[in-house]
């Protein structure tokens, strides 16, 4: 992964984004969401009559003098809320140059950015056949540098196993947070049965789903001799102009068929391809989508 | 054709050289690819089709050879020739006699051999020119009248020898025939015995011939007399043994074995075993090149009786001479009923009919005219001459036999048996498929001792056997007809003649010339480049 990874000007856009959870979530300590629990001292939320026990330093005196009612001020509580980033490190990811192993981790250590930024909690965690060493749990952004090693030492190896890595993430962290999942998806195992339960819990689930270009358009034809990133299996096959045809269409149906299964779970669901320019991608596209404003 | 730049076929080489880069680019690519998931599943929907697109593989491959071969076909600039000028007119007597179905030493056939002359013929000619065809003999099939070459050619495979003679040199006028006045067209005569032909040709005929000498066994002749069946062979060739077989319609055959004189006959006489029987067929085993001569088979028609009237007076010895004979049923009439009656033969006797009643008649002594006839006066007969080349006195002896007086006759196409220095006494006359026999004197004592004679009866058979030969009435075979007796004619069993190969000069000289009509560079060009045009896409 490049060293600079963001320059100043697209650091400056970025500061103007943040991410967007879900209201469902509960947060915890001092942050800058307002929640939907009572509590802080600064964003006024509403009025309600008095009541035995409410603390006096919130009743509202020059209402008192209006109307010689007791009314006392509420305020919102200032929440903090978690944002976990899992980044596919399988072999399959590590394809093209630049790789989607370099996209996602960029994309990762952007949400990683905005999540610190907005005084959240943020981890970011590697996955293959299980999850990786997670980062712990960070709130300052002055912890960036530590996710950004975390990121570059990460190698991507091994089959991909979305299933058992969300279930090591759920026995690791049972509280609801937002989840955000960056992946090709060319796993075989049950991982929307995972996806699946893990949005019963109430967890925010985002996928962004990343493909190399060559994948969505292969440049090549002929007879091939294809061999498994992961596996090493080799598989042989005629592929030209009707080949070409019918391989468009079965990725457009492994998006679409992501994009329902997504959209009938409340997952927000994102697809880009490599090439697609990172700056369009947190700007436009996530905007667009739901994920940031 | 021509073509323009032939050097340019060098460019041919790129043919196989377009072929070896298109098989290289074909060749097995290894991928790398991050995971299977996605060509597993195209991997099943192309298990489904899985032949059609293999077969849109080899395309790309096959116009690209296309477009180098049809791009070098257009360097080489081929261009179409046509022919100019007039055409000319040939005429084919081709040979269909028996002979042609011999076997040649090479296992091979004279007619097929004929049949390469005339391909070779064939390959000489032009679309100009014209073909009369002349199958001989011509009953075997029609004349084909100014055929196009390729027409005729078609009409000759069709053609097949068939078992009649040939008679060659009586094609020749025929097929002359055919010229229209003053043209000057060429014949060729495509035969196995150009002997045949006899002398000089015209110089406007040549002879094309697949004969030569082959040794062959033929039965060449076959008669039934009576219970006697008579088998001729004759070999032309070698001394040697043979198997000559007679069967009488189902029967068992009967066999002999013989010894074939070299170049020679051999006659072989049966005797029926069977009274009446309906076939006789007569086999021949010999190695031989002509099988069609090896056998024939007879249909025998049965004895008829012969019913004979006899009108006038009683005859006594004229009655006697009849009732000898076998299968003859006599009746007498009376004048009056001549005109009556189916009857094979009327004798008259001393009785003169106003006119010759229908079938076979016998006049004796006449006193008038009848018919055709002009019957003399009574005179002295004189002495007697019997012309031996009349049937009537065959086999007669006329030796002190006497006739005192007699009414000689006269009649135009008359055939004298008898004659004296009175004039013709004894003669017959056929008149409409009918025979009238006159006989010039009377039977009583007075008149003549001939019935006291041997050949008095003799003479009487005679006339039963002329009317039952002219009524085609009792012994009988038919020859010639391919399905019920297929006796050859002896000239065509002789499988002589010799071998005259076709030579070009035989079709006269050749007017025509050759001019180009048609580019066909431009035409293959666009060919090449729609090709190019086809395998870009295909690539695509």
């Amino acid at each position: 992964m490049p060293g600079n990874l963001f320059d100043d000007e697209f650091l400056r856009k970025l500061r103007h984004l943040e991410v967007i959870f879900r209201r469902s979530l509960i947060g915890r300590g001092e942050g800058t969401r307002i929640g939907d629990q009572r509590g802080g001292r600064i964003e006024f939320r509403d009025f309600r009559e008095y009541a035995p026990g409410d603390d006096f330093r919130n009743i509202d005196w020059s209402v008192l003098g209006r109307t010689d009612r007791l009314f006392v001020k509420e305020f919102a509580r200032e929440e903090q809320l978690q944002l976990c980033v899992l980044v596919d490190a399988s072999a399959s990811m590590d394809y093209g140059a630049p790789s989607k192993f370099d996209y996602a981790r960029r994309f990762a250590l952007a949400m990683a950015y905005l999540g610190l930024i907005a005084r959240n909690e943020v981890r970011v965690s590697g996955f293959a056949e299980h999850m990786a060493g997670p980062t712990r749990w960070v709130a300052d952004p002055r912890h960036l540098p530590q996710v950004m090693e975390y990121l570059e030492r990460l190698e991507a190896s091994g089959p991909t196993a979305i299933e058992q890595t969300l279930r090591d993430f759920y026995e690791a962290n049972p509280r609801r947070c937002l989840v955000i999942v960056v992946s090709d998806l060319l796993d075989t195992t049950q991982s929307r049965r995972a996806l699946r339960l893990l949005a019963s819990r109430g967890f925010d689930i985002c996928i962004f789903h990343v493909l190399h270009p060559d994948e969505v358009h292969p440049p090549f034809g002929g007879r091939l001799r294809l061999r498994d990133a992961e596996s090493g299996s080799r598989r042989e096959v005629w592929f030209q102009g009707e080949e070409l045809e019918i391989y468009l269409k079965i990725v457009g149906e492994f998006r679409e068929e992501w994009r329902a299964f997504c959209g009938a779970h409340g997952i927000r669901f994102f697809s880009a391809a490599t090439d697609t320019p990172f700056e369009e991608l947190m700007l436009k596209y996530l905007r667009v989508g739901g994920l940031v404003r | 054709m021509i073509f323009l730049h032939p050097y340019a076929w060098i460019g041919l080489a790129a043919v196989p050289l377009a072929v070896l880069i298109a098989l290289w680019r074909a060749r097995r690519q290894e991928i790398t690819v991050p995971s299977m998931v996605l060509w597993e599943r195209l991997r099943e929907r192309i298990a489904e089709t899985g032949h059609r697109r293999r077969r849109a593989m080899d395309l790309p491959l096959l116009l690209a050879a296309a477009f180098a071969m049809l791009a070098v076909l257009a360097a080489v600039g081929p261009m179409l020739l046509h022919e100019t000028g007039a055409g000319r007119h040939l005429l084919f007597i081709v040979d269909l006699s028996a002979s042609m179905r011999a076997r040649t030493a090479d296992g091979s056939t004279r007619w097929r051999r004929l049949q390469d002359e005339l391909d070779r013929a064939f390959g000489q000619l032009r679309t100009q020119d014209r073909i009369t065809l002349v199958p001989w003999p011509k009953e075997s099939a029609a004349s084909l009248v100014r055929q196009k070459p390729d027409a005729a050619r078609r009409a000759v495979r069709l053609l097949r020898p068939g078992l009649l003679p040939a008679d060659i040199a009586r094609s020749l006028p025929v097929a002359l025939g055919h010229m229209a006045p003053g043209e000057a067209a060429r014949c060729i005569i495509f035969t196995d015995d150009p002997a045949a032909l006899g002398g000089v040709l015209p110089g406007n005929v040549s002879v094309v011939s697949v004969g030569e000498a082959i040794d062959n066994a033929a039965i060449v002749a076959f008669d039934v007399d009576g219970s006697d069946v008579y088998t001729a062979i004759a070999n032309s060739g070698g001394r040697r043994d043979a198997s000559v077989a007679l069967k009488q319609d189902d029967g068992p055959a009967r066999k002999r074995n013989v010894q074939l004189a070299a170049n020679g006959r051999t006659g072989i006489v049966w005797k029926l075993r069977l009274p009446e029987p309906k076939t006789l067929t007569v086999t021949l085993e010999a190695p031989d090149a002509l099988e069609t001569d090896n056998r024939v088979v007879a249909l025998l028609r049965p004895r008829r009786t012969l019913k004979v009237a006899l009108i006038g007076p009683e005859c006594e010895p004229l009655r006697r001479a009849f009732d000898a004979m076998d299968d003859v049923a006599v009746t007498r009439l009376e004048e009056a009923a001549t005109g009556f009656g189916d009857f094979d033969l009327r004798v008259f006797y001393s009785v003169s009919p106003g006119e010759l009643p229908p079938g076979h008649v016998v006049l004796i002594a006449p006193e008038r005219d009848v018919g055709p006839l002009r019957v003399g006066a009574e005179t002295a007969a004189g002495a007697l001459i019997a012309r031996r080349d009349s049937p009537l006195v065959d086999s007669l002896d006329f030796s002190g036999v006497t006739v005192i007086s007699a009414r000689p006759v006269e009649a135009a196409g008359l055939r004298p048996a008898v004659s004296s220095s009175a004039g013709d006494l004894i003669g017959s006359l056929t008149s409409d498929d009918s025979l009238v026999i006159y006989v010039g004197f009377d039977f009583a004592s007075a008149t003549t001792n001939w019935p006291l004679r041997w050949s008095f009866a003799v003479f009487w058979a005679n006339v039963v056997g002329l009317a039952r030969d002219s009524s085609q009435a009792g012994w009988s075979c038919d020859r010639g007809s391919p399905d019920a007796a297929n006796l050859l004619d002896e000239r065509e069993s002789t499988l002589a003649g010799e071998a005259v190969a076709f030579s070009p000069e035989a079709l006269g000289e050749a007017p025509a010339n050759v001019a180009p009509s048609l580019d066909l560079a431009p035409w293959l060009a666009a060919a090449a480049l729609a090709a190019a045009i086809a395998h870009w896409r295909a690539k695509r």
